[in-house]
C-alpha cells in the first residue's frame, strides 16, 4: 500500500532522513518509533505530502506522489493537537470534508452519523470540541478522517495529548476502530508501549535511520542493535566481558561485543555456583512485579523485574546471587554496547 | 460572576492593583463626563445652573429635530465606510505579513506603525496639500499632464474624509489582525487542505472564522475613532461639512449652548457604545455560526 524507498531529507544543512525504506501492507498498523528529533515525524509528512523528500520515491496504492500536494494523495491525516476546527460543531467537523467534495446533503447526512457512531460520539454530534475531552477530540479527528476512506491513515503523536490513564484506553479503542475499519495506518510516537498496542509493525527510528522494521515481538525479543534493545523495554547490555561472568549466557554471545539480557530474564537469590554476587543498590514496586537495580562486583548495574508470586522483597543493600532465568533468550549483538 | 467579583472585592484579592488607575479615571474622566452630561439635562443661563434647572427638553428637543438625525446619519455613514475600508485594505495586508519572512514582516510592521509617530493633524494636512484644489498634488499632475483641465473638486467632499480617516485609523485595524493571524494555529489550514477544502475555501471557512476576535477588534476601534473623530472632519470636510463630534464642538467652544452640546456628546458616546456593543454580539454570532448550513 505504502511504498517508501531510498527518502533523504534535509532541512538546511541538517540530514534529517538518511534512506528510509518502509513498505506498509494493505491493512497493516506500522509505528514510527524514536526518539524526539529522529526523523519520524518528518518521514509522517513525508508521506503525508505536507513535506517533499530531497530524494527517494513514494509510492501509495501503486501510484507514485513523491511530488504530490497533500490533498491529491488519498491520506487522512491526524495531528497531533488534533487541529479540530473550534468555530464548528462536532458534526461540522465530520461533515466537512464530505462537503469540500460537493457530496449530496443527504448522503453527509448518513455518513457523518456512521461515523460518529463508529468512534461513539453520537451523543455529542452537535457539541463543540472545546467542551470535550482530549479523548473525545482524538475520536472526532479520526472521525473526520476515516469518513473520507482515504487510502491510507497518518496519526502523529496522536495520543500525546491525553493523560495517562486515558492513553492506554484509547491505544486499546484506536487498535480496534482501525481494525473494525481494515485501514492502513501510519503512526508516530516516541511511546513505546504505546507502539507495542497498536502496531502490526514498528520502525524504530534513530538519527534519520530506520534501525530495524519488524513485528513487535520479533523487536522485543531479537533487537538488531543496542539502540533498538535499549529503547523497547529498557534492556540491560553487557559489554563481552561483564557477560562471560554469566557461563551460560557466555555461550550465546560466541564471539560478538555485547549481550542484551531483558529484566525479566535476570533471577535474583539463586545458589551461589549458578551465578554471580551482586548487591541491591535500588528497589520499587511496579505492581505485579518487583524491580531492581544490582550492581555486580566490577560495578555493572543489572535491572532485574522479579514476579512477586512468592517472592520474598529484597531491602536496598542485600547481598543476592544474580543469574539468567533462560540464557537462550538473551540476544548477542555484534557492535560495540 | 458578579457575586465571584464582590467576594474577592471584600477580601481585597485582585482588586487592589487597579485602585491607583481607578481613583485616576473617577476623578479626571468619569466625574468630568458626568458633569458634562449632567449640564444635558440642567437649564442653564450666561454660565449660571438655574435652580430647579431640571429638564428633558435638550433630549426631546434633539430627538425630534430632523436636523439631529441627518448629522447621525452622516457621522454613521462616515465611519462605517471607513471602517469597512479599512478592513479591507487592512486584512490582505496583515494576511501577508502573517504569510511572510522576517524581513518582509519587519518592512510591513514598520509601515504600519510609522505614521502613528506623526500626529493624526500634521497628517490630515497633509492630505490638504495632496486632496487640494488646483495646487493640490493630484490635481496638479493630472492638470500638467494635459489629462484633465480643471481641477477635480475633491477637497471638503465625503470622499475627503473617508480617505483621510482610512489613512490616520488603518495602523489600529492592521496591529490586531496581525496579531491573531501571525499566532494561528497552521495545522488548522493543512487539516482543511488535506480534506481536500480549495485554498480560497480554506481562507472563507477557516482562517477569516478563526481571526475573528482580531477583526472584532480592529472593527470596534476603528470603528469608535473614525465614528466621534472630529478633526478630519473639519479639516477635510470644509466649513459645511458637519458630523456629531464636530456639532458636540460647535455648540461648545463657538455656540457655548453648553447644554445642546452636552446632550449631544452623551447620544454620540451612548450610540457609539451601542453600535460597538453590535459589532462584538455579531462577531460572537459568526464566530459561533458561520458554517451553520451543515447537517440539520
Amino acid at each position: 500500500m505504502i511504498d517508501a524507498q531510498g527518502i533523504n531529507k534535509f532541512f538546511g544543512a541538517n540530514h534529517v532522513l538518511r534512506d528510509c525504506d518502509l513498505t506498509v501492507e494493505g491493512g497493516e498498523v506500522v509505528t514510527l518509533l524514536g526518539a524526539s528529533g529522529c526523523g519520524k515525524t518528518t518521514l509522517l509528512r513525508c508521506i503525508a505530502g505536507f513535506e517533499t523528500p530531497d530524494a527517494g520515491t513514494l509510492t501509495l496504492a501503486g501510484q507514485d506522489v513523491t511530488r504530490l500536494p497533500p490533498n491529491q494523495r488519498d491520506v487522512g491525516f491526524v495531528f497531533q493537537n488534533y487541529a479540530l476546527f473550534p468555530h464548528m460543531s462536532v458534526e461540522e467537523n465530520v461533515a466537512y470534508g464530505l462537503k469540500a467534495r460537493k457530496a449530496p446533503a443527504d448522503q453527509i447526512k448518513r455518513e457523518v452519523a456512521d461515523a460518529l457512531d463508529l468512534v461513539s460520539l453520537t451523543d455529542f454530534a452537535r457539541r463543540f470540541p472545546n467542551s470535550l475531552s482530549g479523548g473525545q477530540q482524538q475520536r472526532v479527528a479520526l472521525a473526520r478522517s476515516l469518513i473520507l476512506q482515504p487510502k491510507v491513515l497518518l496519526m502523529d503523536e496522536a495520543f500525546n495529548a491525553l493523560d495517562a490513564k486515558l492513553r492506554g484506553a484509547m491505544q486499546v479503542e484506536l487498535r480496534k476502530i482501525v481494525k473494525r475499519v481494515g485501514i492502513t495506518a501510519v503512526c508516530v510516537t516516541h511511546d513505546q508501549s504505546e507502539a507495542l498496542t497498536i502496531s502490526d509493525r514498528i520502525a524504530v527510528m534513530a538519527e534519520g535511520r530506520i534501525e530495524q522494521f519488524a513485528a513487535p515481538a520479533q523487536i522485543y525479543d531479537n533487537p538488531t542493535s543496542a539502540f533498538v534493545a535499549d529503547f523497547i523495554g529498557a534492556a540491560n547490555i553487557l559489554t563481552r566481558d561483564a557477560a562471560a561472568r554469566f557461563s551460560h549466557a557466555a555461550k550465546t554471545l560466541n564471539g560478538n561485543a555485547a549481550l542484551v539480557i531483558r529484566p525479566e530474564n535476570v533471577m535474583l537469590g539463586g545458589t551461589p555456583d549458578d551465578g554471580v554476587a551482586g548487591k541491591v543498590v535500588f528497589a520499587r514496586l511496579t505492581g505485579p512485579a518487583m524491580e531492581y537495580e544490582v550492581a555486580l562486583a566490577d560495578g555493572t548495574v543489572l535491572r532485574a523485574l522479579v514476579d512477586r508470586d512468592g517472592h520474598v522483597p529484597l531491602a536496598v543493600g542485600a547481598d543476592t546471587q544474580v543469574a539468567i532465568r533462560n540464557p537462550d533468550a538473551c540476544v548477542a549483538l555484534p557492535g560495540a554496547a | 460572576m458578579t457575586e465571584a467579583f464582590w467576594t474577592r472585592f471584600r477580601d481585597g484579592r485582585g482588586v487592589w492593583p487597579a485602585v491607583p488607575a481607578f481613583v485616576f479615571l473617577a476623578i479626571f474622566f468619569i466625574a468630568p463626563m458626568g458633569v458634562l452630561f449632567s449640564f444635558g439635562f440642567t437649564e442653564i443661563e450666561r454660565g449660571q445652573v438655574q435652580e430647579n434647572g431640571f429638564t428633558l427638553r435638550y433630549l426631546t428637543d434633539t430627538l425630534s429635530d430632523d436636523l439631529f438625525w441627518w448629522v447621525w446619519w452622516k457621522s454613521f455613514y462616515i465611519g462605517t465606510l471607513s471602517t469597512l475600508l479599512c478592513f479591507l485594505l487592512a486584512y490582505p495586508l496583515a494576511y501577508l505579513y502573517s504569510e511572510s519572512g522576517r524581513r518582509m514582516r519587519l518592512l510591513i510592521l514598520v509601515l504600519t506603525i510609522s505614521p502613528l509617530l506623526t500626529s493624526a493633524i500634521v497628517r490630515t494636512y497633509a492630505w490638504l496639500v495632496i486632496l487640494g484644489g488646483r495646487r493640490g498634488v493630484i490635481n496638479s499632475t493630472l492638470i500638467e499632464l494635459g489629462l484633465i483641465e480643471r481641477p477635480f473638486r475633491m477637497l471638503n467632499t465625503d470622499f475627503a474624509v473617508i480617505i483621510g480617516m482610512t489613512q490616520v485609523h488603518l495602523p489600529f485595524m492592521v496591529l490586531p489582525l496581525i496579531t491573531v493571524l501571525a499566532a494561528r494555529d497552521r495545522n488548522m489550514e493543512a487539516a482543511s487542505l488535506g480534506m481536500g477544502a480549495s485554498r480560497l475555501s480554506t481562507f472563507f471557512r477557516i482562517v477569516v472564522p478563526l481571526s475573528m476576535p482580531g477583526i472584532v477588534a480592529g472593527l470596534t476601534i476603528v470603528f469608535a475613532l473614525s465614528y466621534t473623530n472630529f478633526i478630519i472632519p473639519q479639516l477635510l470636510g470644509g466649513g459645511g461639512f458637519t458630523t456629531l463630534a464636530v456639532q458636540v464642538y460647535e455648540q461648545i467652544v463657538v455656540i457655548l449652548d453648553w447644554s445642546k452640546g452636552a446632550m449631544l456628546a452623551l447620544l454620540l458616546l451612548g450610540s457609539c457604545f451601542v453600535f460597538i456593543l453590535m459589532i462584538g454580539l455579531a462577531g460572537n454570532r459568526v464566530m459561533r455560526w458561520s458554517v451553520k448550513e451543515t447537517v440539520e
